[in-house]
């Protein structure tokens, strides 16, 4: 199990690797939107854990251009973020995404939880 | 002069008016050089070159310099007065036919009614009254070339005058009201859409400003707590306890603010669908009843076999009934928890009841008040944010709906809302 967060917050990005870890599951961060895309593609991640407000490429762009290429598109991506998801949570269905989850809401365990079933329902 | 007419032109109005304008000028022409085809002859030449160089003047004129510098007002005031001129002196070189084409009259006249003040479109009236009572005057008095203009033809032709002066008048008033109520109702929905987009943008700010740093406590917290970074001896444990609770307490307070600032600020909207009320409250309590802790507790459902679908929003709806259902098993002292509902010609109305505490009765008023905490309520739990009932109260508002509590110390409390069925 392998899951690729992008992320600009370094603490966030610290916070997820140590608890996803624990939980077994490989990780491999970006902070931007550009190196993220480029992680995709050479890891091939189960799952891909993605925040919105970043600087230069936001969260949704990058989203967009996930789904958009066709080596990395059918993996599942997460909408990792603290924007309420009144603010960004159609965009983001309309786009793709795979669930929407508000950090501060859920806690690391309930992310986990997401990740695993994610992967059992979606087994390349 | 007139603030009326530097609001917007409505474009048929502006249509209108060109209209009558260039049918006017049209027909002007047409007579000027059609009468010279006549057998007869109508207007000799020097007359016809006296009023072709006349108009020519008159449009170089106002072309060159009243279009230029004068308003819009005091050039429709100009041009209708020179029109009415011009058509006077037409009239009168067509001597004895001039009264076929006294109807020519009424354009200018028309025009400037539905551009103008009605004190200046009644001016212009006046100009062209006093023009046909002048002619008929000095038709009269053997002054002019007799128009065969009887006293009643002219009475007749100023009553025209003055009832397509009213008559437009009227037409363009209408339709200025028309394009001005669009106009704020545009503005106004515009506002309103700038608004909720700002207010959204400060929300998002906000949350996200709030949340991050909480997001990484928490996560921490989590992680200290499950002892995913290693064992803790029994007093940090104990210390982590207390923070990790506290993290909780403080998102659930950060999201309940954002939900009250939204609903608050109109950023928030309903979705209202025709919905099953009673599935959603079937829904509730079997989640409920499935968790383990409420297990001893038990919650029964209570709904008539009909129940009419209502058009709510579900996921809201389906919030309030959660918050007071936890309100009740926080104050219920581990009791049976009833939910029922009924439904009349108007409204379908849904209770919680538990047998807990109970509320004073003076608490009853406050109690979907912002931040307010009974007392009863305080010495059982210091850990709710005071915030549930009254986002409880926005959102059934919201649905034109009430909300409202009944209860009797030491047997218990009933927590109602009602909402309408259409």
């Amino acid at each position: 199990m392998k899951v690729l967060i992008i992320d600009d917050e370094k603490p966030i990005v610290k916070m997820y690797e140590e608890y996803l870890k624990t939980a077994d599951i490989d990780v491999v961060s970006a902070f931007d939107g550009e190196t993220g895309i480029g992680l995709a593609k050479a890891h091939q991640p189960d799952v891909i854990l993605l925040d919105i407000i970043m600087p230069k490429l936001n969260g949704l762009d990058v989203l967009s251009k996930i789904k958009a290429d066709p080596d990395i598109k059918n993996i599942p991506v997460f909408l990792l973020t603290n924007l309420p998801e009144e603010c960004s949570g159609d965009k983001a269905e309309e786009l793709g995404a795979a669930g929407y989850l508000v950090k501060a809401e859920n806690e690391p365990k309930m992310v986990v939880d997401v990740i695993k079933k994610a992967i059992k329902e979606n087994p390349n | 002069m007139d603030t009326k007419l530097s609001a917007p032109i409505p474009k048929k109005l502006f249509r209108y008016e060109k209209l009558v304008e260039v049918t006017t000028w049209i027909i002007v022409i047409l007579i000027i050089f059609g009468v010279r085809f006549l057998p007869q002859k109508l207007i000799d030449n020097g007359q016809v070159y006296y009023l072709i160089g006349g108009i020519a003047a008159f449009a170089l004129l106002y072309y060159l310099l009243v279009y230029k510098y004068f308003s819009r007002t005091n050039r429709l005031y100009l041009k209708s007065i020179a029109d009415i001129v011009l058509i006077g002196v037409l009239i009168h070189l067509l001597k004895d036919n001039g009264q076929y084409f006294f109807a020519l009259y009424f354009l200018p006249i028309a025009a400037a009614a539905l551009s103008l003040e009605f004190i200046n479109a009644l001016l212009i009236a006046t100009i062209a009254s006093l023009f046909v009572i002048f002619e008929v005057f000095l038709g009269s008095m053997d002054l002019l070339p007799r128009n065969n203009l009887s006293v009643y033809q002219g009475a007749l032709q100023i009553g025209m005058i003055l009832l397509i002066t009213v008559f437009c008048r009227f037409m363009a008033v209408q339709l200025r009201e028309e394009k001005r109520a669009r106009d704020e109702a545009l503005a106004k929905q515009k506002a309103l859409e700038e608004e909720s987009k700002k207010e959204k943008e400060f929300m998002s700010l906000t949350s996200h400003q709030l949340y991050t740093p909480l997001s990484i406590i928490r996560g921490f917290s989590a992680m200290l707590y499950e002892k995913k970074l290693g064992e803790l001896n029994p007093k940090q444990q104990e210390a982590m306890i207390e923070i990790h609770d506290s993290t909780k307490r403080m998102v659930a307070l950060v999201s309940e603010l954002l939900s009250i600032s939204r609903i608050e600020t109109g950023a928030f909207r309903l979705e209202k669908k025709v919905t099953d009320i009673k599935k959603i409250l079937e829904n509730i309590t079997n989640q409920i009843n499935k968790t383990k802790e409420n297990k001893t507790v038990g919650i029964s459902l209570d709904c008539p076999e009909e129940l009419a679908k209502i058009s709510i929003d579900a996921d809201k709806i389906r919030q309030v009934v959660y918050n007071l259902v936890d309100n009740a098993l926080k104050y219920g002292k581990g009791k049976q928890i009833k939910i029922a509902c009924k439904q009349d010609d108007l409204e379908t109305t849904i209770s919680v009841t538990d047998v807990g505490v109970g509320i004073p009765k003076e608490d009853f008023e406050k109690l979907f008040q912002p931040f307010f905490r009974g007392k009863t309520i305080l010495e059982l739990d210091n850990k709710g944010t005071g915030l549930g009932l009254y986002i409880a109260r926005l959102i059934i508002e919201k649905h034109g709906g009430r909300i409202w509590a009944e209860s009797i110390i030491g047997k218990g409390s009933t927590f109602n809302f009602s909402l309408p069925n259409k």
